[in-house]
């Protein structure tokens, strides 16, 4: 297929976006400056400023002297990328691939695209209409290559549609810069007196290897198409997505709901054909002038429910901001998983044979509150309490070692505590200890059952754990750290509580 | 009395019983747990399932006492393969000391949330999810209404829920089947050998409705419950059940 690309020139990103947070500046010059050296040098200026032959790497005080009076505010550098981000997110109404270039450009990959727009035309003014709505001065061209829309945004003419497959008879009459060169390799052609590709492209290739370098063909051959450019999307293309246009903007959440439901019947449909469940899915709402707002859900099994997964959505729907409406709709399923049925040999027999429904409630719970909230654990093959047990993966991971047939505490401090024992014999239980000011009397113990640290894990010292059970009949687990030492007295700490 | 009347009698007791909303306390074929004596202090001499116990431990060794004793419980309830919830704001049980007490801890899905109101809201979604069987939850202040829409919950799904009511907290009053105070006693070891030998544990049901309130001092040995011995209100009790 013939593909094509858009190319949106932001030329006045910064300033444009400083406008639209403060719409009082529009009508007046405006440069954005940061230091450069000790002096304030312009990074940025508006239109109006740059119709007074006010441009970037100026300094302030020469563009002051140009015109008085003109406004100036502190650049952030660092942010362009992050507007520009939101902005490819923006575009995503667009197609469902774009690209960023550099702090001022986007591409968008236009290839199937534009006859939903009514041609290519209809597709180029509704992105300048998207844009001028909020404030955005863009140029916009569209050709066969990512390459040659760029150089027809820079030096051509402003929404320029490159015929397919013509884009370097529209590229021949513009300047050698506009093929994305090394400045160097541009004030060599300017010297050499080659003003334009075309001039260029007339030396036989073998010259111009040889004279210019490997790198000016690669970049001719990309902008003829000669050679596919790398292509990074900001937002991975989802293998399952299902999109659902408006004729109106959705202000109500019941319209809301039906696109919803009208997604992931659609969805299903296409999961259900392939044998997938759904794992994760994203629903996104595009309004006009905003950014898209969109709620996510994950489920602990594959799902092909479609109640089950519109239920999880519920859930979420508060944190939809419909203002001022919704132009429509994208569900993505990043996460897909093959439907088995090997669940069910696990959790037969037991009494929740019916799983789905606990396995439908434990979503909601972890779609509420996060999924590290819930946890099942399995035995882990260590000795030391606190990493003698580790988290399950999933709910229906099966246990690949028996649990330890060990006296173990049922409830253990997360942190030991220390108390102050009396042991006169060395290598002996205590007589008794003292744990937040009551003192316990030891009538019998157990021990030492002696655990040393797993040096290939953590450095330290050996544990000796007693079970000791007090006057009253409470049991507790109680440890010496480290051995008796001449001059030393190794500490004692409560580590747990036995039923 | 006559057999007869007898039997007129019990099945008056369970209609009883199931018009007052605990229809699945009395149903047969329920997995219920067997708790050996205990199980005279309960109405119908049945475990109440499909309703809502209540711990009230008052120290960290109560609570440790609590928790053994749930976990001796729960595979009575569950069966074997059967799969518990266990709502707490950050989990102290030990996952390996589980396993003494007959009850896997691959077997428990705990949900560990910080803010009582949601752990409340985890815990009535549970109770009246159908396929959840028994549910523990850590709790501190939890009114009458919360534990009356507790109970409806249960009613509706025939789950069973045991509140482990924090020590910290006023206890209000709820509407709960039972109430429970388990505290560790002297542990045993047969022929006076010298350590630590059986847990065991002093059970008082301090309130039952329908039944008869009691306390017990049992070990638990060889993964069963060994009563040590009957304590007078009980015996009597049991005596006064043999004359009937």
């Amino acid at each position: 297929m013939q593909k094509s690309f858009v190319c949106i020139w932001f030329r006045y990103l910064k300033t444009d976006r400083t406008v639209i947070r403060q719409p009082a500046l529009k009508s007046q010059p405006l440069v954005l400056i940061s230091p450069v050296h000790g002096k304030m040098v312009i990074t940025a200026a508006n239109a109006i400023a740059h119709a007074q032959g006010i441009d970037r790497g100026i300094s302030l005080a020469d563009a002051r002297a140009m015109i008085p009076g003109l406004l100036s505010l502190n650049d952030q550098p660092e942010k362009a990328v992050r507007w520009l981000n939101a902005l490819g997110g923006y575009c995503n109404r667009f197609s469902p691939s774009v690209s960023l270039s550099g702090t001022d450009t986007l591409f968008i990959d236009a290839t199937g695209c534009s006859h939903l727009w009514g041609g290519d035309a209809g597709y180029l003014s509704a992105i300048r209409n998207a844009f001028d709505a909020i404030g955005y001065q863009v140029r916009l061209a569209m050709a066969g290559t990512p390459g040659a829309a760029w150089a027809l945004t820079r030096y051509g003419k402003d929404s320029t549609i490159a015929a397919p497959n013509r884009q370097m008879d529209v590229l021949l009459p513009l300047p050698p810069a506009a093929l994305q060169l090394d400045p160097e390799l541009v004030a060599r052609f300017d010297k050499l007196g080659l003003k334009t590709i075309c001039q260029l492209l007339q030396i036989p290739r073998p010259a111009l290897l040889r004279r210019f370098g490997q790198a000016l063909l690669d970049r001719v051959d990309a902008c003829s198409g000669a050679r596919i450019e790398s292509w990074e999307p900001v937002f991975p293309p989802v293998e399952h997505q299902q999109r659902l246009a408006s004729l109106e903007p959705i202000i109500t959440l019941a319209g809301v709901e039906i696109a919803l439901q009208t997604l992931l019947e659609k969805m299903i449909r296409q999961l259900s054909q392939e044998g997938l469940g759904i794992r994760q899915a994203v629903f996104t709402g595009f309004r006009s002038r905003q950014k898209p707002v969109s709620i996510r859900v994950g489920t602990s099994q594959p799902v092909q429910d479609l109640r089950r997964v519109f239920r999880l959505f519920e859930m979420k729907f508060d944190r939809l901001s419909l203002e001022p409406g919704i132009e429509s709709f994208l569900l993505e399923v990043p996460r897909t998983e093959p439907v088995q049925h090997r669940q069910e040999k696990i959790w037969n027999g037991s009494a929740a044979a019916d799983n789905e429904a606990l396995a439908e409630l434990i979503d909601r719970i972890s779609n509420k509150f996060g999924a590290s909230r819930i946890s099942r654990f399995l035995p882990a093959e260590h000795h030391w309490p606190e990493r003698a047990f580790r988290k399950a993966t999933s709910l229906v991971e099966e246990k690949t070692s028996a649990w330890p047939a060990v006296e173990r505490p049922v409830l253990l401090l997360p942190v030991p505590e220390k108390v102050e024992v009396s042991a006169p014999v060395p290598d002996y239980p205590p007589l008794l200890f003292r744990h937040k000011g009551v003192v316990h009397e030891i009538v019998s113990a157990d021990g030492p059952e002696r655990i040393e640290q797993e040096w290939w894990l953590q450095e330290g010292i050996a544990r000796d754990y007693y079970i000791v059970e007090d006057k009253a009949g409470q049991r507790y687990w109680l440890f010496r750290s480290g051995h008796y030492q001449p001059g030393s007295r190794p500490d004692w700490y409560l580590h747990g509580y036995f039923a | 009395m006559s057999v007869l009347t007898a039997e007129i009698r019990k099945k008056l007791e369970q209609d009883i019983l199931a018009l007052g909303g605990f229809r699945h306390m009395v149903k047969d074929g329920v997995r219920r747990p067997d708790l050996g004596l205990i199980n005279q202090a309960f109405p119908g001499g049945l475990f109440p399932v499909g309703a809502v116990h209540e711990l009230l431990p008052e120290s960290p060794e109560q609570v440790a006492a609590s928790q053994g004793f749930l976990a001796a419980l729960l595979p009575g309830l569950v069966g074997a393969e059967g799969l518990v919830c266990w709502i707490c704001a950050q989990r102290q049980v030990y996952p390996p000391a589980l396993t003494q007490f007959g009850l896997p801890a691959d077997r428990v899905i705990f949900v560990e949330l910080a803010r009582p109101v949601d752990r409340l809201w985890a815990l009535e979604e549970m109770l009246r999810c159908t396929s959840v069987t028994a549910v523990v939850a850590d709790v501190e202040a939890v009114s009458f209404v919360q534990s009356r829409r507790f109970q409806l919950a249960v009613e509706a799904s025939g789950a069973t829920g045991f509140l482990l009511r924090s020590p910290a907290t006023t206890r209000t009053p709820l509407s709960t089947i039972a109430s429970w105070q388990i505290s560790p006693v002297k542990s045993r070891l047969p022929g006076g050998l010298p350590g630590v030998g059986f847990p065991g544990w002093r059970v008082e049901l301090t309130r039952i409705r329908n039944g008869r309130p009691g306390a017990w001092n049992l070990f638990w040995e060889s993964r069963r419950f060994i009563f040590e011995q009957v304590t007078d209100e009980v015996a009597r009790l049991y005596r006064l059940k043999k004359a009937v």
